[in-house]
């Protein structure tokens, strides 16, 4: 059981992790748990769909922010920035798409919106297709129908 | 990314440039409709104006290129830098042909001939820009290169009044963009005149006549204003 202060986080695949409360209700959905009901604050949160690996990403991501929240002395907006950079640098396409989904199930915004960032400036120059696959995506247009699309804006391309 | 999340699509497509977005609009039905939605739009717009960097801001200027007996309107966009204004940082964009404002416009032999603007931008919005041209009006989105010609102005009735004043602002109360058209007198103090309002919303004009205008100062109009929320007949306000 956590200390006072702490919760404990459980993954899908039965990882513990304990944190500080502070880092844990960076996720809205967690703060939300704990608000609501007080069982939560004494026992474990179970984390659902996330796995170990991606959780001690999601904790590691908000200890940094939630330590700057706290004191922007020791780590300013400069060093979160750094920070933010390496974190989504260090990211292959199958972490970022489970962290994804993680932060938007957990509603850690801030993450959230330096995930689709880093998404956004990867599919930036790619091509409809390439872009198909990556997402997954099956093309339902006709030939002719996606040639008529992109007929209206042929500086674009 | 299979099975992706449409909010999380939504959050990631907002953050791409609208070159990027015109090219992608092409990868599924769904792609599209969700790229076209009014809601997107106004998301990407604010994620735009909210951008502290400055990297989705444009100035748009418009130049007179002078050749021979012809001048020549073109407009011209730079990104929003702190150097400001650098005509190499600058690129053309063009308006779509129905503006015109890519045809030469034959002034004979002096230049000096012609000394009213022909194309004038007389405002901008939420990057939409009011262009007048050549007697028409126009709502111009330079970012997808797009315009529309706005219906005809209402006809002049009234023989004296020779001045016109355009204003283009956006009336967040309806969430409509409109164009004011006044015309009046040679005096500006008190002279009687009217005022012909086109509203995006219905796409016509309305004309409110026999006003009693009081412009303080006429020009200030020419410029490009904000126009206040607050427009009842008779009664409106003009912010500038």
């Amino acid at each position: 059981m956590a200390s006072k202060g702490n919760l404990t986080l459980k993954s899908c695949n039965g990882k513990e992790f304990i944190v500080e409360e502070k880092v844990a209700v960076m996720s809205t959905t967690i703060k939300n748990m704990v608000d609501v009901d007080d069982s939560f604050a004494q026992g474990v949160i179970p984390i659902i769909g996330v796995d170990g690996k991606i959780l001690a990403k999601l904790i590691e991501y908000c200890k940094e922010h939630a330590e700057a929240d706290e004191d922007e002395e020791v780590k300013s907006e400069e060093y979160l920035k750094k920070f933010d950079e390496k974190f989504v640098d260090e990211l292959n396409l199958n972490d970022l798409y489970d962290l994804l989904k993680a932060s938007n199930y957990l509603e850690i915004t801030k993450l959230l919106n330096l995930l689709c960032q880093k998404v956004a400036s990867m599919i930036k120059g790619k091509k409809p297709e390439e872009i198909r696959r990556i997402f997954n995506i099956k093309n339902d247009f006709t030939p002719e129908e996606e040639e008529e699309i992109n007929r209206q804006n042929p500086w674009a391309f | 990314m299979p099975n992706i999340l449409e909010d999380v699509i939504i959050e990631i497509l907002s953050w791409l440039p609208v070159k990027s977005l015109l090219r992608i609009r092409c990868v599924s039905k769904s792609w599209l409709s969700l790229i076209s939605s009014p809601n997107f739009i106004k998301l990407h717009v604010t994620k735009s104006f909210n951008n502290h960097e400055y990297t989705r801001h444009r100035l748009v200027f418009r130049s007179l290129e002078v050749a021979d007996n012809y001048y020549k309107f073109r407009f011209k966009q730079g990104f929003f830098h702190p150097t400001f204004y650098d005509a190499q940082t600058t690129e053309p964009i063009d308006m779509d042909d129905s503006i015109g404002c890519n045809e030469d416009v034959f002034v004979g032999p002096s230049p000096r001939m012609v000394y009213f603007p022909i194309v004038n931008i007389v405002g901008s919005y939420n990057g939409l820009i009011c262009v007048t041209s050549y007697g028409d009006i126009f709502l111009w989105n330079p970012s997808i290169r797009k315009s529309r010609k706005l219906p005809n102005f209402p006809p002049r009735l009234n023989s004296n009044n020779v001045y016109e004043f355009y204003a283009y602002g956006y009336d967040e109360s309806n969430d409509d963009y409109k164009v004011f058209r006044i015309l009046c007198g040679s005096e500006y103090y008190g002279t009687k005149g009217c005022l012909d309002l086109y509203s995006r919303n219905t796409n016509s004009w309305r004309r409110i006549e026999d006003l009693k205008l009081i412009l303080l100062e006429g020009f200030i109009i020419q410029k490009g204003s904000y126009i206040g929320s607050r427009i009842k007949e008779k009664k409106w306000v003009l912010l500038t």
